[in-house]
């Protein structure tokens, strides 16, 4: 037993391990705050998962839709598994949006964060393959306004980045860079956002009316005031496409370089990087198509600035244990 | 499980659950004089039933027809003044927020939350939702404030789970001004089963304003 005087009320007797449990409990720190936006996330993917439309063939159809484009090695098991859902389609989707429940669940329960994280990157590369034929990065189609290289890779990264552990040596500039160091930490991002520069540039996506066509798609089935917004920013794409692709890729590769400037420059950029994903997240992926009932996660912008958030300069140099 | 229909059951069942749960903590705080949240209690046990007979309309013919949409919404309204007017009251003690303001918020946002779900719908309601199977334009209105209620429930869980740890369990009270350090009164009913309730709801709500979308 263990006791603690309550003003007021006089003493309260506690229950000893329970006790020790609650002492030893710490308000959430910046890394902990982010651990859960990620378990919030997942959560959102799973109620999204159990959606009507989800236990339907219709899932497995939008699965095997993937497939095309990429190389037969690739494609073949995503057709598969497409296959399965298709077959299966209660008890498969009931397991996968169970599994993200149980994500969800794990990272915000204390006890089980290591386990629920370390799942969490196997079963995203898991989805990233079959469920988003690797985002589309081997069909020369991804594009950053489309969601490439597809948001479950970023859970993945997330995952790695926001793991509860300490690297030794000196203190981090920045809570991502607590668990891998910040050279890695720095390079990932790079890599991520250099990769979406990269996209941007494609030929499909570069052509006149690649940017209109493919925000012009997203728009169907939303609601109204979505669509005018979509239909908006096609309007002013139209015909625009190599121009709108150059400045998309120039703003996506000064974000990736940002992680290398001094504090200043790098909010600076990590603020752009925000504003970017923001517009990219309504724009371009209409809030994931979570509004047309079809939508199985909210798509790679909120995780975009998760991230971001993951990357702002501290103010004070993270020491571990805080 | 049956598909959709099934999960809506089981979520129904894991309500009726809570509320039960619920209505036995209002009676053991009178019977054994033991302290707890009346007011959340009550509301969990309201919004329990609510819920249930929204994701299964069969189980709560009193659902059905928008009279009763109605009546459920003037209930689920009062109880979001309640918990606003207790807010406000913890805001007016304190100048801030505080942890008591904290505490109500969430409630008084999961009430709004019925108010929205039961007005929002231009549908057959949210039970009818459900049983959509394929994609089809919302049947709410206002979907994206659905989305930000529901992400706000899931935020909610995943936060209210986190600090599980911190409700320690409480044995006794030992009176202050007991000379001989008597009990003031049974201690206070489990905070981190109503906390489990809380994430019970959260989900759950999360989910039926999802399928609304």
């Amino acid at each position: 037993m263990s006791e603690a005087a309550v003003p007021g009320r006089g003493t309260v007797v506690r229950d000893a391990p329970a006790a020790a449990a609650a002492d030893a409990w710490r308000a959430p720190d910046a890394r902990r705050l982010l651990q859960l936006a990620l378990g919030a996330g997942w959560l959102l993917d799973a109620i999204l998962q159990y959606q009507s439309f989800m236990f339907t063939k219709a899932f497995g159809r939008m699965l095997a839709a993937t497939a095309p484009g990429n190389p037969a090695a690739v494609a073949h098991p995503i057709t598969w598994n497409a296959s399965l859902v298709e077959r299966h389609g209660i008890a498969v989707n009931a397991l996968f949006a169970t599994v993200q429940l149980l994500l969800a669940l794990g990272i915000a329960w204390r006890p089980a964060v290591k386990v629920a994280l370390g799942s969490s990157v196997a079963w995203a590369l898991g989805v990233w393959w079959f469920g988003e034929g690797l985002g589309g990065v081997l069909t020369g189609t991804a594009s950053p306004v489309t969601g490439a290289p597809g948001a479950v890779i970023i859970y993945a990264l997330l995952a790695v980045l926001l793991w509860p552990r300490d690297r030794g040596g000196a203190p981090a500039p920045f809570v991502a860079a607590r668990a891998v160091g910040a050279r890695a930490a720095r390079a990932l991002w790079a890599v991520l956002w250099g990769s979406l520069a990269y996209f941007a540039l494609l030929p499909a996506n570069r052509a006149p009316q690649a940017l209109h066509d493919m925000i012009s798609r997203m728009a169907a089935g939303e609601p109204g005031w979505l669509a005018s917004v979509q239909d908006g920013a096609a309007s002013l794409l139209a015909h625009h496409g190599l121009a709108a692709s150059v400045i998309l890729a120039a703003g996506l590769a000064a974000v990736a370089a940002g992680a290398y400037l001094p504090p200043p420059a790098a909010r600076a950029t990590l603020v752009l990087a925000i504003v970017m994903a923001a517009a990219i997240w309504v724009a371009g992926e209409a809030l994931g198509g979570i509004l047309t009932g079809a939508g199985t996660d909210p798509n790679s912008g909120p995780l975009l600035i998760l991230l971001a958030l993951a990357y702002w300069p501290a103010r004070n140099a993270l020491r571990p244990g805080r | 499980m049956a598909g959709p229909a099934g999960l809506a059951e089981t979520f129904a069942g894991f309500m009726i659950v809570t509320a039960v749960y619920c209505a036995s903590r209002l009676v053991i705080a009178r019977t054994q004089r033991r302290p707890t949240e009346h007011d959340v209690d009550l509301v969990h046990v309201v919004m329990g039933v609510a819920m249930a007979g929204m994701l299964v309309p069969r189980i709560g013919p009193l659902w059905r027809g928008s009279p009763w949409s109605g009546a459920w919404a003037l209930v689920f309204g009062a109880s979001t003044a309640w918990f606003a007017w207790r807010t406000v009251q913890a805001y007016r003690c304190t100048g801030r927020l505080g942890p008591a303001g904290r505490h109500h918020l969430p409630h008084l946002i999961m009430c709004g939350a019925m108010v929205y779900m039961l007005l929002a719908t231009s549908g057959p309601g949210p039970g009818g939702a459900l049983a959509m199977a394929a994609p089809a334009p919302s049947v709410a209105r206002f979907p994206l404030l659905g989305l930000i209620l529901a992400q706000f429930m899931a935020g909610y869980a995943i936060w209210t789970l986190d600090r599980l740890p911190a409700l320690a369990r409480v044995r006794a009270v030992v009176s202050a001004g007991s000379p001989a350090g008597g009990p003031a009164g049974g201690p206070p009913l489990s905070q981190r089963l109503a906390a489990c309730c809380n994430i019970a709801m959260g989900i759950v709500m999360g989910y039926m304003l999802v399928t609304m979308l």
